[in-house]
């Protein structure tokens, strides 16, 4: 059982009375990097006072190391935590050197708190991790958003803190100094094993930095755990109340996380939104999914294999899905269910996708909905018969779905566009 | 792990002795705050000997023990003058402009704002109200061997701060902000009940209106040993809480995050700081500008380290107040003038002339 360093048990707090935290309970373990995300206004900062003892829960408790945050003194609980905080005053004339210092009251003792060699050492020590040493002698205010940043993290640091907690430490910087001061943190949490606590706005540099996320929203946990776990379309869409476009970063496999803008997601849908369900599998209907998700139409999927790249996507999205264990044959449960989709759906299209014994009763289950009147759509990038690993089955289900009146598109753009004159967004169409 | 490359490092190469510079600085502040020590010293030498009876400065030595030597060959009149009215002014002058300094650098701090003097939190208004009612009343008592003026006024003060205080407080948090406009509301308040006392105080007038300006014309030993235990206290309530007001300077959230016990903090140094304008408004009226300016000057050439702005703005306060009240006492003599027109006067120009020349002065920061 690892040790639990920081227990966030069942806070609830309230500036007078406007509720800001109700009943949030997690830990942190030795070490760990946290991200905390959610809207404006979801407590996030609040949280984080409550964490370091600036504020007080009206119930429940923080206890650090087993005991209750407000039995320490402000100087015990200095000397462990650190903060970064979202504002900070700079309207001074002390010089880097001597505000990175700053962070050593805690632990001064004796009537003078005079720094010892010690101090200093250890200062310089922050300064060097942050790269703020020759910026020594400039005074604070002089200093450009990102190194200014940098020295308020020296300073924390000079405090030698277990944990340290920053509220949004990247807002304001550009890009590179964002990944800079993210970069850093992760370094510090690795050679110093300092537990990292931080409120961070962007949610891919969220997924790409921190393997814990807690979401927050109306002051309560929506969820907490790995990036995959939290960050999804529903979360997302239940804390924030926006529509984003969840893909896997190409170059790391984390997430990706692309906020789609309200107004397009409505031009483009028109009034109506028509439900497309997709036939797909290995990642050859992954694009279209995106794409119809994106003018949002609202997409159902099946019957896919899961752990296959098109199953993955349909996840990330947070749509309706069949779904069945890896590398199995369809049976007759995840048929039927797929047929269900499909008789909700007002369309349906088929992805290039290659077929063998085991998915041919996708094949089926379309040719089925076409007798039944629902319009198809074949997505025929490659022939079929390059795709046909059947002995010939499915080219001829295929062929006989071209003669039922099954629309043959050459391309996804195509397919879209078919789709899109079977549905214009003004006027709801019976089928 | 390797560990991250930081864009500004990269173009700057990043070399350099973080805290040599600063101990540096801390020394020439240290060797300022002694040639201030030694400014202290001559400007009161210079102050006793001048005025009406000039006494040579052999004499004056031998008087104050400086030098030995039988002081009995002196003139035990001028002898008196010296050491019964002169060095009593001085050594009073020095405190209260001492005081006025460091309650105003304090306040400039805990308040953040540049505007901040000795008297924005309704000190002085309280204490014109106790001495103007101890005047036009004609009370008359002693209090520890102290006329009823000084006991009134500084009862007064501390009940104003008191006041306002309470006012600014809820719950256990005083908000900076609230002290400071409650400080200005009770105080013009108090103003202008004074105002009105004053507007009906008859042939009490010119008393009245030459305490309010301020002056040291009736000051002796008895007031010095009677203001130095407050001014000890205040001092070392300032001085023990100098690094606790270089961290509020960062914010109080920052203060609080830095280990430091915000509320507490605050409370104290109100108090020290009150205390000291307290004492030295009731023992010498309400002398304006030093408690404004010479925080300021001092934090132009000394830098806003308040562990070296507070002795040095104490130095700097008590030199400038020696200075102007000999000057009140010689300039129209055998006519005494106000010593806060003096500081006024002389103080103005000389912050202005700072304030063009702090590139100048770079060299203390
Ligand atoms: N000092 C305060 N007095 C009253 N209400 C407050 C105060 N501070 C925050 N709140 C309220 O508490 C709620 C949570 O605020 P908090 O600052 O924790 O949000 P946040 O998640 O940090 O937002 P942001 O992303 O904008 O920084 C908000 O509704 C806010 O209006
Ligand atoms: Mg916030």
């Amino acid at each position: 059982m690892p040790r639990v360093l920081l227990d966030v048990h069942g806070i609830t707090y309230s500036y007078g009375s406007v509720p800001a935290l109700a009943g949030i309970t997690f830990q942190v373990q030795p070490g760990e990097m946290i991200a905390v995300i959610g809207p404006n206004g979801s407590g996030k900062s609040t949280l984080l006072k409550c964490l370091d003892r600036a504020l007080r829960p009206q119930r429940g408790v923080v206890l650090l190391d087993g005991r209750d945050l407000w039995d320490y003194s402000r100087r015990d609980v200095a000397r462990r935590i650190a903060v970064v905080p979202q504002e900070t005053v700079t309207e001074f004339d002390f010089t880097v050197a001597e505000v990175v210092l700053m962070g050593r009251q805690p632990h001064l003792s004796g009537l003078i708190r005079r720094e010892s060699p010690r101090d200093l050492a250890v200062a310089r020590e922050a300064m060097e991790l942050t790269s703020t040493l020759h910026l020594a002698e400039r005074p604070v205010s002089s200093l450009s958003g990102g190194e200014r940043q940098r020295v308020i993290i020296a300073r924390a640091l000079a405090q030698e803190p277990e944990i340290l907690l920053l509220d949004e430490p990247t807002s304001h910087l550009d890009i590179t100094y964002q990944v800079e001061i993210l970069d850093l943190l992760v370094y510090l949490n690795r050679i110093k094993n300092i537990s990292i606590i931080t409120v961070i706005h962007d949610l891919n540099l969220a997924a790409q930095y921190f393997r814990r996320v807690i979401l927050l929203s109306g002051g309560k946990i929506v969820d907490v755990g790995p990036p995959e776990k939290v960050i999804t379309t529903p979360k997302i869409r239940q804390a924030y109340n926006t529509e984003v476009l969840l893909t896997r970063h190409p170059g790391n496999g984390r997430l990706f996380v692309t906020p789609l803008p309200r107004k397009s997601v409505e031009m483009m849908s028109g009034g109506f939104r028509p439900t497309v369900h997709l036939v797909g599998g290995g990642g050859s209907g992954a694009g279209l999914m995106e794409a119809m998700f994106v003018r949002g139409w609202k997409v159902t999927a099946g019957v896919l294999n899961r752990g296959d790249r098109d199953w993955e996507q349909g996840r990330l999205l947070g749509i309706e899905m069949v779904e069945i264990p890896p590398f199995v044959p369809i049976g007759d449960e995840a048929h039927q269910q797929n047929l269900t989709l499909m008789k909700k759906a007002d369309c349906a299209v088929l992805a290039s996708v290659p077929f063998g014994q085991g998915n041919l009763r996708n094949l089926y289950a379309l040719e089925e909905a076409l007798a039944g009147g629902l319009p198809v759509f074949l997505l025929d990038e490659s022939p079929i018969e390059e795709r046909d690993y059947t002995g010939g089955i499915a080219t001829e289900v295929y062929r006989r779905m071209i003669g039922k009146g099954a629309c043959l598109v050459p391309s996804e753009v195509s397919a879209l566009e078919a789709i899109q004159k079977r549905f214009p967004p003004n006027r709801a169409l019976s089928r | 792990m390797i560990k991250p490359q930081i864009r500004a490092e990269a173009s700057s190469g990043g070399r350099g002795v973080p805290f040599v510079a600063l101990e540096q600085k801390r020394w020439r502040v240290r060797l300022l705050i002694l040639l201030l020590v030694l400014l202290l010293l001559v400007t009161a030498a210079v102050a006793v000997r001048v005025g009406a009876v000039s006494v040579p400065v052999a004499d004056l030595l031998r008087i104050l023990g400086v030098v030995p030597g039988s002081p009995s060959t002196l003139d035990p009149v001028k002898k008196a003058i010296i050491l019964e009215l002169r060095l009593p002014r001085v050594v009073l002058a020095a405190l209260v402009g001492a005081s006025l300094a460091m309650a105003g650098a304090a306040f400039q701090a805990l308040f953040r704002n540049p505007m901040a003097d000795p008297y924005v939190i309704g000190v002085s208004s309280g204490a014109s109200l106790g001495a103007t009612v101890a005047m036009l009343l004609a009370v008359d008592f002693r209090f520890l061997g102290v006329g009823s003026v000084p006991v009134l006024a500084f009862a007064a003060a501390l009940g104003t701060v008191f006041l306002v205080y309470q006012l600014a407080k809820t719950g256990s948090v005083v908000s900076i902000f609230t002290l400071l406009l409650a400080g200005i509301a009770v105080g013009s308040f108090l103003s202008a009940i004074v105002s009105l006392l004053v507007y009906f105080s008859g042939e009490r007038l010119h008393q009245v209106v030459f305490w309010l300006m301020g002056g040291f014309g009736g000051a002796n030993w008895l007031y010095v040993r009677t203001a130095l235990p407050y001014f000890v206290l205040g001092t070392g309530m300032i001085a023990f809480y100098a690094r606790e007001l270089n961290l509020l300077l960062l914010g109080e959230e920052t203060a609080g995050y830095l280990g430091v016990e915000v509320e507490r903090a605050k409370k104290l140094l109100l108090t020290g700081a009150s205390l000291l304008t307290a004492t030295a408004v009731s023992t010498s009226g309400v002398i304006g500008f030093v408690g404004l300016i010479v925080p300021h000057a001092v934090r132009m050439v000394a830098g806003p380290d308040h562990r070296f702005l507070i002795p040095a703005s104490a130095l700097a306060g008590a030199t400038l107040m020696v200075a102007a009240d000999a000057l009140a006492r010689t300039v129209l003599a055998p006519t005494e003038l106000p010593v806060g027109l003096i500081t006024a006067l002389a103080g103005g120009p000389f912050f202005l002339y700072v304030l063009r020349n702090r590139r100048k002065m770079k060299f203390f920061s």
